[in-house]
């Protein structure tokens, strides 16, 4: 009998991931089961995320094809590509949803999780109904809930790096608890402060109760929160062909504080069912960066954050599920405020290689030079963001025979409001006609507005050729928000101090110090239109998920350094761009073996963009992985009262192009993981590994003060674990 | 009867004389104000000529002395940068017609301090009918400036 229901258990754990099977699974918003979507969906459920080592959003990278979200620098970098789209800064194009609530603060994407029941990914636009920053897609993320009745469980994991990881989850009654913590010393050395750059603290808690309420009525409320201490910013300088070593003397940390508070009420009338759903956002978190990364004293960026936020939801569909028109109807609002302080601080090498030189390099020498007393220079920035968002939307399925036939239109109204109040005072003497240092202040305060009215309509259609076989077309808009670009400022204060310095004296240069004002930190939104076409089969054990898309994107969000030797990084509207992909997912599930492929192909290239300097027309998105794979493969081996189960996978990415210019390009670069896991009964002790070749690669790159740096992937990982259910 | 009317010549002659003086010795107003005109230097490199070139006259208390402002001026065409140059304590005469202008080896003042390499020598210079004009060398670069009246101060 314990034989029977090891193996049934054991079956079961070995449910391939992406299968879903339609009439068991109901749809995000969607007002039809996921099988049905006429979108392709990626989705992994708890046993694949366990066994799979999965417990943030970026290790989903190329698990759900052409998803790639690097892993570097600390959490707030969670940079998402998708079909070509993404950039690394500001708004995402992944919209991400946990328990149903949107999370807001892009900061707060990258944390870790225990007790997730699915993580499932619509890809392609899902604006209809998800409204901004889904231009790529949504991930769904939803918790075990207490009606799951899961045993309670802890797991212990410890690894390379020190690494080590607990875990717990249960369920009482009408509520579910789970917590997890991680601590890692890092893996990358930053040899000038002779210690790992990159360690990691982090705990993350999370309450759901649920209480079904009469015939047809639920509420529930969930409470999120994780708070997490972290180094770093593994950056190292790449100079005439040769990488160096993370060396920079400055501080690089990460502290963050996230809240997510939810509530849900779902009212069964006669004929509708109606949904709210209201929550509250908190983030603080604050950043320390050695902006020049290197170990020269030059200068440095801090940026501390207090975010709330508040959404709210109300949605009503049709009860009669069987009915052949299935509507969803529905409001959404949502109002955040963000008041963040960026102190740059210019060190005395800062003031003398950024300030100075620029400086004197414009004044002939029979004139005189500049020079400045200060060893450190301050510039100190206050930045208060009110972004507010009022939506209505309306989605209708309509089923004919075979044929489904989706139709949608969303109205989404955005503003924003910014106020700045940034200053910066210096002590100069002109040589050598000034006696003495002289104070030169400079105060730069004002407030921009923006408000845009962005329609995201939607269709499709989906075919049931056979009991196994669809095949549908969509065409889809959706769009990311545009909003202000706070980062700029440290290049557009120094610009200002430079040019009003120079008038302070009665110097001006016939070639003044270019620079932007802060009309220019303001950025446009991005959208796209996506047409696709795919196919889904599930025939017994087999089971396979392909599309091939085209998009239009116009006003695309880009992540630029303004021209020479800047330090502050602003986003553009780059023109146009079109991305043409293909993306495939294939699953095989055998009694005691699986098998698994995802592949994406993407062309993303700039169609028009001219950023003044050069004409990128025709260059490759950068950053955008021309191809992502995923290849997984396992067996389970009974032996008794034993199961022994051999999982292994390739994983990778790539080529990318690092840069508008495309004179950078990293090859395809592959990874292979693999797991051993003997299980008996409650019990499961496990060894995982990534990276098992330990295959150097370059994740990320970016410039700054004219030089090149790049960040490096992470070294094979070994992690063994123990996993216990009560 | 003959020295009455001596008397009344006389004093109509007096009264005559008066207000003669009276309309021909009246000097000029010395107003401070802004002037536009074209700056030419005469430099070792080449000729600078350069349009729009704004002049500020201020006459000091005491009404003997003023002060110019010389605003982005550059003395080459090589010099990739204009400064503002201030030339303290320029003679000043008022004519009946015309504001007249001098002063030798004066050192002027720029980017906070005095700007000896370019000592201000044998400056002459008038202010007539809302036109100002002068000559002078910087240093040894020979300069001229013709520009109007912009605007009266207050």
């Amino acid at each position: 009998m314990s034989t029977f229901l090891f193996t049934i258990l054991i079956a079961l754990a070995q449910v391939p991931d992406t299968l879903i099977a339609p009439s068991t699974v109901t749809a995000l918003k969607d007002p039809i089961t996921l099988g049905k979507v006429a979108s392709p969906v990626s989705q992994l459920r708890s046993e694949a995320l366990e066994s799979s080592g999965i417990y943030r959003p970026n290790m989903l990278s190329s698990r759900v094809p052409g998803l790639h979200i690097p892993d570097y620098g600390a959490s707030l970098t969670s940079t998402i590509y998708l079909r070509g789209l993404g950039s690394r800064m500001e708004n995402p194009v992944l919209g991400l949803y946990v328990d149903g609530f949107p999370v807001l603060d892009k900061n707060a994407y990258d944390f870790d999780w225990e007790g997730i029941r699915n993580a499932t990914l619509l890809r392609g636009p899902q604006g209809t109904l998800y409204g901004r920053n889904s231009m790529g897609g949504v991930l769904s993320l939803r918790t075990l809930s207490p009606s799951d009745a899961v045993r309670p469980s802890v797991r212990l994991e410890y690894g390379t790096a020190n690494t080590l990881r607990l875990g717990f989850l249960a369920t009482s009654g009408e509520n579910a608890f789970s917590a997890t913590f991680r601590h890692g010393d890092g893996f990358f050395p930053n040899t000038f402060k002779d210690e790992l750059c990159d360690p990691y603290d982090g705990l993350s808690l999370r309450w759901k109760w649920e209480k079904p309420s009469g015939e047809g009525d639920y509420l529930s409320n969930v409470l999120y929160a994780g708070l997490s201490r972290e180094g770093g910013f593994a950056y190292g300088l790449y100079e005439d062909g040769v990488q160096h070593d993370v060396a920079y003397n400055d501080e690089g940390s990460y502290a963050r504080l996230s809240v997510l508070e939810g509530f849900r009420l779902r009212h069964r009338s006669e004929k509708i069912s109606t949904e709210l759903s209201a929550s509250l956002q908190w983030l603080s978190d604050d950043m320390h960066m050695d902006q020049d990364y290197t170990p020269k004293p030059i200068f440095t960026l801090r940026q501390k954050q207090d975010s709330g936020a508040g959404t709210l939801e109300l949605s009503f569909r049709r009860n009669d599920l069987k009915a052949a028109w299935q509507p969803v109807t529905g409001v959404f609002a949502f109002f955040k405020l963000n008041h963040s302080l960026a102190p740059v601080e210019f060190r005395r090498q800062g003031i003398e290689s950024l300030i100075l030189d620029n400086a004197n390099r414009n004044i002939p020498e029979e004139i005189g030079y500049l020079t400045i007393a200060d060893q450190e220079i301050p510039v100190l920035s206050d930045f208060l963001i009110g972004n507010w968002n009022a939506a209505v939307f309306h989605e209708s399925t309509l089923r004919k025979g075979r044929w489904l036939f989706t139709a949608g239109i969303r109205l989404d109204y955005e503003g924003g409001h910014m106020d700045y109040d940034c200053k910066t005072t210096l002590h100069y003497r002109f040589m050598p006609y000034m006696k003495a240092e002289k104070e030169y202040k400079l105060p730069y305060r004002g407030s921009l507005d923006h408000s845009r009215v962005v329609a995201l309509p939607k269709f499709s259609v989906l075919y049931e050729a056979a009991e196994w076989l669809f095949v549908y077309l969509n065409a889809a808009r959706g769009y990311r928000a545009g909003g202000f670009n706070t980062q700029i400022f440290s290049d557009i204060l120094q610009n200002l101090t430079m040019n009003g310095l120079m008038k302070d004296l009665g110097v001006y240069l016939v070639k003044p110090f270019k620079g932007i004002d802060a009309s220019a930190t303001e950025y446009d939104p991005e959208s796209a239109w996506n047409y696709e076409a795919g196919a889904r089969i599930r025939k017994g054990r087999f089971g396979l998920e392909s599309s091939v898309y085209y998009i239009d994107v116009r006003n695309q969000q880009l992540t630029t350094f303004p021209p020479g030797q800047s330090i502050g990084r602003m986003m553009t509207n780059a023109g146009r761009s079109r991305s043409i992909g293909a993306e495939s997912a294939l699953q095989w599930r055998g009694k005691d073996m699986h098998g698994e492929v995802c592949w994406a192909w993407c062309d993303a290239r700039f169609v028009s963009y001219d950023d003044g300097n050069a004409d990128y027309s025709g260059n490759h998105i950068p950053y955008a992985p021309a191809h992502t794979l995923y290849v997984g493969g396992g067996y389970t081996f009974h032996l008794g009262e034993y199961s022994l189960v051999a999982d292994a996978s390739l994983r990778g990415a790539g080529p990318f192009w690092w840069n508008e210019s495309n004179t950078r390009k990293e090859p395809l670069q592959l990874y292979l993981d693999g797991r051993l896991a003997l299980a008996r009964g409650r019990w499961e002790l496990y060894l995982r590994g990534t990276n098992l070749t330990d295959n150097g690669g370059r994740c990320f790159y970016f410039k700054s003060v004219g030089n090149e740096f790049f960040a490096s992937v992470k070294p094979r990982i070994l992690i063994t674990g123990l996993s216990i259910k009560f | 009867m003959k020295t009455k009317y001596l008397f009344i010549a006389l004093a109509f002659a007096a009264l005559v004389g008066c207000n003669k003086n009276e309309t021909e010795e009246k000097p000029v107003e010395a107003k401070a104000g802004n002037y536009v005109g074209t700056f030419t230097a005469e430099a070792s490199t080449g000729t600078l000529i350069e349009d729009g070139i704004r002049v500020n006259f201020t006459p000091d208390e005491g009404g003997n002395t003023c002060t110019l402002i010389l605003y982005q001026a550059r003395f080459s065409p090589r010099m990739l940068v204009q400064v503002d140059v201030t030339i303290p304590s320029v003679n000043m005469v008022c004519g009946t017609d015309k504001i007249t202008l001098s002063c030798d080896n004066v050192v002027p003042l720029a980017l906070g301090g005095e700007f000896t390499n370019y000592t201000v020598k044998d400056f002459q210079g008038e202010i007539k009918g809302g036109n100002f004009s002068f000559s002078t060398k910087f240093g040894s670069t020979p300069t001229t400036y013709s520009g109007t009246l912009e605007q009266l101060s207050e």
